[in-house]
C-alpha cells in the first residue's frame, strides 16, 4: 500500500470519528466590498438559491453565482443552507427553468474565480468557505 | 442543475454541445451578454393489454413515441431590461406521428418593468394549472405524464399573447404571484374518431393566476374565458363563437419526505346549443400522495373528468364529405384531447428513482375506466376513422397502461 493510500484511509477514518474539521468548515456569505448592507439572514440566502428572490437586503438586482457541483463548501452550502439534496435542487430548478420564470445561479469552477467575479461585481452574491475570506470581498454572513 | 452558457454568435456551438452533453459543464463567461442553453430529454415506452389506442399512440404493441421528448430551451439576454427565451421541443404529435425535429413551443420576449414585474410577449404557455408550464419536462414531476384527466382537457398548451408576471410580495408568510394574460389561439386539431384535423380557433383567451407558495406548500387557482371556433365541415354542426369559462383549483405540498398534490378543473360552455354540437364542458379532478425514501418516491393517485351531459349520437341524415353518419358518436375527443362527452376514472400506482442528481426513471401502471358509455381517454374500438370509411364506436373496456420512462435534465 502507499503512502497516498495510507494517508486517504487515515483521513477517512479521521473524518467519520469527527477529528477533521474540513466538513465542519464555517461557509461565508459574500458580496462586493462596496455593497451598502452588511447582513444577510439564512433565509434571504436561500431565497436567492432556490429561485424566490432577485435582490439583496438592500434592494441591489442580485447576481447568485455557485460553486462546482464537486466542491466540499456546495455540499456544506446544500446541507446547512439551502437544505436541500441535489436531486430536490434539481425538481425545484427545473420548473423554474423549464417554465421560462427562472435562471439558475451561474457556476464557477474555482473559490478565486468566485471571488474576483465578486470583487468585480456589484450585484454578485456567493459563498466560500470561510478560511478563503480576503479584503477582495465583504461578507455579510457566517454559517457554521 | 449548473447553467450552460455561451457567448452570443456560438450558437451552434451551443447547440452542438447541449446536444453531445446531458450532463454538467461549469460556466465561464462572464458578460452580460450570454446565451444560456437548457434541456430535458425523455425516453418513454408504453404498453396497454387492450386493443384499442390509449392516448396518441399506446395500444396492445409496445409505443416509444407517447411520453418521449427533447426539448432545448435558449435564454437570451438583450440588455439589462429585455430578453428572449424559447424552447424547442420534439415530441409525437397530438395526431399520434412521431415528431423528431424541434418545433418552437413557445417563444417570448420579456421586459422587467421593476423587480416585481415582467411582461412577456410572445408565445406563452397557457397557465392554468400547477404543471401547465412545465408538462412536457417530466422531470419535474413525479409521474411519466400529469394526470391526463385534468391536464389534457384543454387541447392547448400555449397562447399567442401577452402576459404580466407579478411577484415578491409577501402575503402571512406566502409569497404571491399574480398573473393576467390575454391572447388567442388558432391550431388544427386532430379529431380521433374522424381520422382528420379539424381548424381550431380560440379568440379573447383572457385569464388571471393566482398562486400562493412557502417552501412547503402551494396553492394555484386560475380562471380563463374563450371564444371557441371549429371549422367542422358537417353540415348543420357549426361551433362558432361558443363562449367557454374555465375555473381551477389546486394546492401542492413537499414537506419532509411527503408529497401530495390535488387539482380540479372545471370548463363550462354557456352556450345552451353546445350539447347539441357534441360538445360538453367537464369537471376534473386528481388527488395524489407519494414519500421520498432516499432515492425511491412510491406514489399513488386517483383521476377522473366527468362530462356535463351524455355522449349523443349524430342525427338521422347527417352526412360528412357525402358519407352518412347518423347514429356515429358526436365526439370530438382527439387522442390525448377531449372537447366532448369523455367521462373517465385513472388510478395511477408509480414509482420514480433519481438516477443521478439530473435524471430520474420512473414505472408506472395505470388502470383506466372509461365511463357514461363513452369512449373516456381511448379511441374507437377496433381502432376505425370514419375517414377509413369505418363508423367508429366506442366500448366500456377497461384496460391497463404500464409505462416506464427515463427523464434527463441539463
Amino acid at each position: 500500500m502507499n503512502a497516498f493510500k495510507k494517508l486517504l484511509i487515515l483521513s477517512a477514518l479521521g473524518a467519520s470519528l469527527g477529528l477533521t474539521s474540513a466538513a465542519h468548515a464555517d461557509l461565508a456569505i459574500i458580496v462586493n466590498p462596496g455593497y451598502s448592507g452588511s447582513e444577510i439572514s439564512v433565509d434571504e440566502v436561500r431565497a436567492l438559491y432556490l429561485g424566490k428572490s432577485k435582490t439583496l437586503p438592500d434592494g441591489t438586482r442580485a447576481k447568485a453565482v455557485d460553486q462546482a457541483s464537486d466542491s466540499s463548501a456546495r455540499a456544506e452550502f446544500l446541507s446547512t443552507v439551502l437544505e436541500k439534496t441535489d436531486s430536490a435542487l434539481n425538481r425545484i430548478w427545473s420548473k423554474l427553468i423549464f417554465s421560462g420564470r427562472g435562471r439558475p445561479p451561474e457556476v464557477l469552477d474555482s473559490v478565486d474565480a468566485i471571488k474576483r467575479w465578486i470583487a468585480l461585481n456589484p450585484e454578485g452574491i456567493g459563498y466560500i468557505d470561510a478560511d478563503d475570506v480576503d479584503s477582495t470581498v465583504k461578507v455579510l454572513l457566517r454559517v457554521q | 442543475m449548473n447553467r450552460h452558457v455561451f457567448q452570443k454568435g456560438s450558437l451552434v456551438t451551443a447547440l452542438g454541445l447541449a446536444l453531445g452533453l446531458s450532463g454538467v459543464s461549469g460556466a465561464q463567461a462572464l458578460s452580460a451578454d450570454e446565451i444560456e442553453i437548457h434541456g430535458f430529454f425523455t425516453a418513454g415506452a408504453t404498453i396497454s393489454d387492450v386493443d384499442k389506442r390509449y392516448l396518441r399512440t399506446t395500444d396492445e404493441d409496445i409505443s416509444f413515441d407517447e411520453d418521449s421528448a427533447f426539448a432545448l430551451q435558449m435564454f437570451i439576454p438583450v440588455d439589462d431590461r429585455i430578453s428572449l427565451q424559447a424552447q424547442l421541443l420534439a415530441n409525437t404529435s397530438k395526431k399520434g406521428d412521431p415528431n423528431f425535429e424541434l418545433d418552437v413551443d413557445w417563444a417570448f420576449a420579456s421586459y422587467m418593468l421593476n423587480d416585481n414585474v415582467t411582461i412577456r410577449a410572445g408565445r406563452i404557455r397557457y397557465p392554468l394549472l400547477l404543471l401547465s408550464d412545465v408538462a412536457e419536462a417530466g422531470y419535474a414531476y413525479p409521474w411519466i405524464r400529469p394526470p391526463v384527466e385534468v391536464y389534457n382537457g384543454i387541447p392547448f398548451n400555449t397562447l399567442d399573447g401577452v402576459d404580466v408576471l407579478i411577484e415578491g410580495f409577501g402575503v402571512g408568510g406566502f409569497d404571491l404571484q399574480v398573473q393576467p394574460y390575454v391572447g388567442s389561439k388558432d391550431e388544427d386539431l386532430f379529431i380521433q374518431s374522424f381520422g382528420l384535423e379539424f381548424d381550431t380557433e380560440l379568440d379573447n383567451m383572457m385569464g388571471l393566476k393566482l398562486a400562493l407558495s412557502n417552501d412547503s406548500v402551494t396553492f394555484n387557482s386560475g380562471y380563463t374565458s374563450f371564444k371557441e371556433t371549429i371549422d367542422t365541415r358537417i353540415p348543420g354542426i357549426i361551433v362558432e363563437d361558443l363562449d367557454v369559462e374555465t375555473y381551477t383549483f389546486g394546492v401542492s405540498v413537499d414537506h419532509n419526505n411527503l408529497i401530495m398534490m390535488a387539482e380540479y378543473i372545471d370548463l363550462d360552455y354557456d352556450d345552451p346549443d353546445a350539447g347539441t354540437l357534441g360538445i360538453t364542458g367537464y369537471d376534473a379532478w386528481y388527488a395524489m400522495i407519494g414519500y421520498r425514501f432516499g432515492k425511491f418516491t412510491p406514489h399513488i393517485t386517483y383521476a377522473e373528468t366527468n362530462a356535463d351531459k351524455p355522449l349523443e349520437l349524430f342525427a338521422e341524415g347527417t352526412t360528412f364529405f357525402g358519407q352518412d353518419i347518423s347514429g356515429v358518436p358526436m365526439d370530438f375527443l382527439s387522442g390525448t384531447n377531449q372537447l366532448g362527452a369523455v367521462s373517465n376514472s385513472t388510478l395511477t400506482v408509480g414509482l420514480r428513482y433519481e438516477l443521478t442528481k439530473s435524471s430520474a426513471l420512473k414505472f408506472e401502471w395505470s388502470k383506466v375506466e372509461p365511463e357514461d358509455n363513452t369512449g373516456g381517454l381511448f379511441g374507437p374500438a377496433g381502432g376505425g376513422s370514419i375517414l377509413d370509411g369505418s363508423l367508429p364506436t366506442y366500448d366500456q373496456e377497461d384496460a391497463h397502461i404500464y409505462s416506464i420512462a427515463l427523464d434527463v435534465v441539463f
